[in-house]
C-alpha cells in the first residue's frame, strides 16, 4: 500500500514548534537553533498542505506564537509577501484555531535593502508602515544583534489572519483590483475603462506595487497586469478580449 | 540602446533602458560612459532579436530592464554569442536568472550602485575595461556569490547566544527561550548541507571575515578549554559592523 506523504516535517508531530523560522541557509538555520525553532526551507513552505485533503491533517501548528521569515538577499519583497501568504495557508489547515491563530510575524529582510524594501511589505501587509506594536509584524534586517531581534520579538503584537484580510478588504489599492476583477466580468467596456483607470489613479507614481499584489513570479504578472492596464485604458476592448482577460486578471491578482 | 566601443575593441557593452526611473539608470549609465572613449548613443529601445543579430563571441551586453523574465525567455536559444547581464532598478536576482544558459548573468547590485561601486563591483569594472572576456569573473555581479556573508553573520548569532547565556544550554529572555550551542556539533549544524558531514576547517573557511578567530571559536570548543569565552569574544570583535 502506497503511504500518503504528510505535508509538514515529522519532527511536528512529536514537538509541535512554538516557534517557526522560514528560510534557507546558515543564517536561517541558526537563527531556528537559537530559538529552539523548526525550521522549514522555502521550497517546503511554498508546496502548501493541500486544500482538498480527504484526511484531516493533525493540528501540529496550534502551539505556533512567532514566525521568523529569513528572507534570502535574492528575494524580492513580493516574494517575502509570497512566504508570508504560505505561512497563512499552513496556519490555516495545521492549527486548531485557523484563521483566529494569533501569531507574531518577523521579517529579517536582506542587510542591504534599503527603507522601501520595508515601506514594500508595509503595502502588502494593508498598513502605512511597519509597527509591531500595532499590526502584529516586525522587520529586522539580516545580521541584526540578537538582542535586538529578541527585543522586537516581545514587542510584536500578534495578529490572526481575520484582522488581516478585514484591513485588506477596506484598503484601497485592493479595493479598485477587486473592482477591476467584476468589471471585467460584465460586458460593460465603460465600466471596465472606468475601473482601470481607478486602479491606474490609485497606483499613479507606484505602479510596481501592483507587483505586490500579484500571485508569483510577482514580477513578471505585475508586467502583464500593468501591460493590461494600459491597454484597457488606451484601445477599444472587445468582447473576445475581455472574456480573455475575465480569465486571466484571476490567476495573476493573488 | 548605448553601445560602448572599446579601445581595443574587444568587448562591446550595449545597455538599455525599458520604462525606467532615468535618474537611478542614469548613474548606472554615467559610471560606464566615464569608462569607456567612445560612446555612440542611440534612443530606440533594444529588443532581444537586436542584442542575437549583435552579438559575437567577445561582447557583452548590460540591459537594464523590468522585463527580465520576458528577456530569459527569449534569449536562451543558443543565438546569444556574447555574454548578457541583465539589471533593473531593484537589482536582479540570481533566482531570475536560473537559465540553462551560463552567458546570462544577473547583476544583483542595483544601477545606482555603479556610482559608487563597492568592492566586488569595482573589480569587475576594471575586469571589463580590460577587455579579456575569458579572464571576467561573472559571479563578482552578486553580492554573495559563495555564502560568505550569510555564514559570517551566522556563526556571530551563535556567539551572541553563547555569550547570552553565559555558556548555559538555554536562558530565558522575556519569554522566549534561547538555545546556546554547546558541543563542536551544535556549532557546526546550522552550516551542514544535505546531512552530509560539516568539518570546522570548512566552516571557519567560509567567513568573509575572521577566519582565524572562527577557526579559534571551533578548537576552544573542540578541546573545552576555558578560552572559548576569550575566543567567541575575539571573533565577535573582528567580525563587528559586519
Amino acid at each position: 500500500m502506497q503511504s500518503i506523504p504528510i505535508p509538514f516535517p515529522s519532527d511536528w508531530l512529536t514537538e509541535p514548534p512554538r516557534v517557526v523560522v522560514t528560510g534557507n541557509g546558515p543564517y536561517a538555520a541558526a537563527l531556528a537553533f537559537v530559538f529552539g525553532a523548526q525550521r522549514v526551507k522555502t521550497e517546503a513552505l511554498c508546496s502548501c498542505p493541500p486544500t482538498n485533503s480527504v484526511m484531516s491533517l493533525p493540528r501540529v501548528l496550534s502551539n505556533v506564537e512567532y514566525v521568523i521569515h529569513v528572507i534570502g538577499s535574492t528575494q524580492s519583497a513580493s516574494d517575502a509577501l509570497n512566504l508570508y501568504e504560505m505561512m497563512w495557508r499552513w496556519l490555516e489547515k495545521l492549527s486548531s484555531q485557523g484563521a483566529d491563530h494569533e501569531v507574531c510575524f518577523m521579517f529579517v529582510v536582506p542587510r542591504e535593502s534599503e527603507s522601501r524594501y520595508e515601506r514594500a511589505i508595509a503595502t502588502g501587509l494593508a498598513v502605512d508602515s511597519i509597527n509591531p506594536s500595532m499590526h502584529g509584524h516586525a522587520v529586522a534586517k539580516t545580521g541584526a544583534p540578537l538582542e535586538e531581534i529578541i527585543r522586537l520579538l516581545r514587542k510584536t503584537l500578534p495578529c490572526d489572519l481575520v484582522r488581516l484580510q478585514a484591513r485588506r478588504a477596506a484598503e484601497g489599492k485592493r479595493k479598485s483590483l477587486a473592482q477591476l476583477s467584476r468589471a471585467i466580468l460584465v460586458d460593460d467596456p465603460a465600466t471596465i475603462v472606468a475601473a482601470a483607470h481607478e486602479v491606474a489613479v490609485v497606483f499613479r507614481g507606484k505602479e510596481h506595487d501592483l507587483d505586490l499584489f500579484c500571485r508569483p513570479p510577482g514580477h513578471a504578472n505585475g508586467n502583464r497586469l500593468r501591460f493590461i492596464l494600459k491597454s484597457l485604458v488606451t484601445t477599444a476592448i472587445t468582447p473576445d478580449c475581455r472574456l480573455e482577460l475575465a480569465k486571466e486578471i484571476p490567476l495573476l491578482l493573488s | 540602446m548605448i553601445t560602448l566601443h572599446l579601445r581595443d575593441r574587444v568587448i562591446d557593452t550595449a545597455v538599455t533602458q525599458l520604462n525606467f526611473d532615468t535618474s537611478v539608470f542614469g548613474a548606472f549609465v554615467r559610471h560606464v560612459m566615464l569608462m569607456h572613449e567612445e560612446l555612440p548613443i542611440y534612443s530606440d529601445m533594444v529588443r532581444s532579436k537586436d542584442i542575437e543579430k549583435r552579438s559575437s563571441p567577445n561582447r557583452v551586453f548590460i540591459v537594464h530592464t523590468a522585463d527580465r523574465e520576458g528577456w530569459i525567455k527569449a534569449v536562451t536559444e543558443d543565438k546569444l554569442q556574447g555574454h548578457l547581464v541583465l539589471t533593473s532598478r531593484v537589482g536582479v536576482t540570481q533566482r531570475d536568472v536560473q537559465v540553462k544558459n551560463n552567458h546570462i548573468h544577473a547583476c544583483e547590485w542595483r544601477p545606482d550602485e555603479f556610482a559608487e561601486p563597492p568592492e566586488p563591483l569595482q573589480k569587475w569594472l576594471e575586469q571589463i575595461k580590460a577587455g579579456d572576456i575569458n579572464r571576467i569573473d561573472w559571479s563578482l555581479l552578486l553580492r554573495d556569490p559563495h555564502g560568505h556573508h550569510e555564514a559570517l553573520l551566522a556563526l556571530r548569532l551563535l556567539c551572541e547566544a553563547y555569550q547570552m547565556s553565559n555558556g548555559a544550554e538555554s536562558v530565558p529572555v522575556g519569554g522566549l527561550l534561547i538555545r546556546a550551542p554547546q558541543g563542536l556539533s551544535d556549532w557546526l549544524a546550522p552550516f551542514r548541507t544535505n546531512s552530509k558531514t560539516v568539518l570546522k576547517e570548512s566552516v571557519a573557511d567560509l567567513m568573509s571575515r575572521g577566519r582565524k578567530e572562527a577557526a579559534g571559536v571551533f578548537a576552544a570548543i573542540e578541546a573545552r578549554s576555558n578560552k572559548v569565552d576569550d575566543a567567541i569574544r575575539e571573533f565577535l570583535k573582528v567580525t563587528e559592523g559586519e
